[in-house]
């Protein structure tokens, strides 16, 4: 057998304290539901749709959105949006700077005991989730939406924000321990373009 | 194969005794450049620490994001090992991390952003000459041990602390060459001006690092000219384009003045500020054509443009002093520009410590 020799490891233990999901209502009928616009490019367009669709379809009257006008920073508002919210909704994570901010944002308000739900699309989802696990929220729900966000048409950008009501409302209304065993072990899909390494 | 908190609280593993075990090993982890590594064993480790033993080795110099992994002393060693460094570039390296880690640069989302920067390091103070970084000729190409593995160490420890692994992480979406290593040092003999630490408010027997997040350096031509107006009309045109971040952001670009270049500006009489001035007032594109294009306007987007007037003209920079400018490179009529992503991201200078 060949000898061995000891080597470190590069890498650094995380520290973050864990996390639960929130406890999450029966239904958002009546409820003061939150969405956080993180200030990238179309995230108002999703997001105006999709609560267009809450009002419309799940009995949503008392809607709020605030606007973080920068996507690369954590929401100023935390604590005076916890205060007025039920539940809530951030997005729209579409790129490596916005994805990691939008999904902080979800956890601090989870962390004030507001459930909510991180909206980012598909090619950045693994990284909202390893973002997610570093700040001690593994069982933070995220909810996928097609990339990428943009494009010519502005009714096919609303369509990604309707696409997505009925999972958030689904994600805010399941038992908590439910949404954490689910999204502690989801596997997202690799992004695209992403070439493995030999 | 068995992994374990080693003793000091870092964690170790035992491998077959070859360089070729421990960089395939490494290699499969993503914790390497895809170059191969020094195997960081403990004895590697500690003659690394000996060259900063003034400080506790399980100091916690910070917390790197987004994996939000500790960074300790032994640990940026460890990583250090790793890229070749040699024990006298400790100090930088770690000054480096610390840099990065001041919340003005956002390291968060530095590492995962589609943009593509890297840290560049700008070495200023007499630790240039003691450790033998490139100042001169070829300052941003390879060859130079110092340079190389300096740059190469940071970012070993911004991947392995911060798990910033590529594709996977950073979404760096063509990635930057900048990401094997990207560390400079001006050239301060040939600079006519105050060198940039000294800018800064600095003594200029201290030592000292800049960190910015820059993208690839781009070379500007003038041949030509000798008259530093004109000179400031071929970089503003070179500066000022519409795929440039600055111009929607603004932030902290950097312009890197060949020698030749910078001693014609100095003999007509200008001060650096007056570079930084020129250069303020000159690369500038109107509002009416960037205004729907490019990218969503930053937080500290200029309030004093007009955005009712499609021929305001906007900057790359809030204020002149925002364009760093210093002097490297070798001789020839070239000086060289590095955009950066904008004000969410800005430079941090940090004295390097030399001694207890």
């Amino acid at each position: 057998m060949a000898s061995m020799q000891t080597v470190m490891l590069p890498t650094g233990a995380p520290d973050a304290a864990a996390i639960n999901p929130a406890e999450r209502p029966k239904s958002l009928q009546g409820l003061r539901i939150g969405l956080i616009d993180n200030g990238k490019e179309f995230s108002d367009v999703v997001l105006d749709a999709l609560a267009e669709v809450l009002r419309r379809e799940y009995g949503a009257t008392k809607i709020k959105i605030w606007r973080k006008g920068f996507p690369a920073k954590g929401a100023p508002f935390i604590d005076e949006m916890a205060a007025e919210t039920d539940v809530a909704i951030s997005g729209v994570g579409h790129c490596g700077s916005s994805s990691p901010w939008s999904v902080i944002d979800a956890v601090n308000l989870e962390k004030a005991g507001v459930p909510t739900v991180a909206l980012i699309s598909r090619s950045f989802c693994p990284l909202g989730q390893l973002v997610a696990r570093s700040e001690g929220h593994s069982g933070l729900p995220i909810v996928l939406l097609p990339h990428p966000i943009g494009e010519a048409d502005e009714t096919k950008i609303a369509q990604k924000g309707i696409d997505a009501a009925a999972e958030c409302v689904r994600l805010l209304t399941t038992p908590a321990e439910a949404v954490a065993k689910e999204f502690a072990a989801k596997k997202f899909p690799l992004p695209e373009h992403v070439v493995a390494r030999a | 194969m068995l992994d374990r908190i080693g003793s000091n609280g870092t964690k170790t593993i035992e491998l077959p005794d070859s360089l070729e075990a421990t960089n395939d090993y490494f290699y499969q982890q993503g914790w390497t450049d895809g170059l191969p590594i020094i195997p960081p064993t403990p004895d590697r480790v500690e003659k690394m620490l000996a060259g900063m033993p003034w400080r506790d080795p399980d100091e916690v110099i910070g917390i790197v994001p987004p994996a939000m992994g500790i960074a300790t002393l032994r640990n940026i060693a460890v990583n250090a090992v790793m890229a070749g460094c040699l024990p006298a570039y400790m100090p930088v390296i770690v000054a480096a991390v610390s840099a990065v880690l001041e919340k003005q640069y956002g390291l968060a989302h530095r590492q995962t952003t589609t943009h593509a920067g890297a840290p560049l390091l700008i070495v200023n103070g007499p630790i240039i000459k003691e450790i033998g970084l490139n100042y001169g000729n070829g300052v941003f190409g390879p060859g130079w041990r110092a340079n190389a593995t300096i740059g190469r160490g940071l970012r070993f420890a911004l991947v392995n602390l911060g798990g910033a692994i590529p594709a996977e992480v950073d979404f760096c979406q063509h990635g930057h060459p900048g990401k094997y290593t990207f560390c400079i040092a001006e050239h301060q003999d040939a600079n006519p001006w105050e060198p940039l630490h000294v800018e800064r408010g600095f003594k200029a027997d201290e030592s000292v690092i800049t960190v910015v997040n820059a993208e690839a350096p781009h070379s500007m031509t003038e041949n030509v000219q000798t008259n530093p107006i004109e000179i400031m009309r071929t970089f503003a045109d070179s500066m000022a384009t519409y795929g440039c971040n600055n111009l929607y952001s603004q932030g902290h670009p950097v312009l890197v003045f060949g020698p030749e270049n910078a001693s014609h500006v100095a003999a007509a009489g200008w001060s650096k500020l007056d570079v930084q001035k020129a250069l303020f007032e000159m690369a500038r594109k109107p509002w009416g054509i960037m205004k729907n294009r490019g990218k969503s306007k930053g937080p500290f987007f200029p309030r004093w443009v007009d955005q009712n007037d499609d021929k305001a003209m906007v900057p790359i920079i809030n204020e002149p002093r925002d364009l760093i400018v210093l002097v490297a490179g070798g001789a020839g009529g070239k000086s060289m520009w590095c955009p950066t992503a904008g004000a969410q991201s800005l430079s941090v200078s940090k004295r390097i410590e030399r001694h207890g």
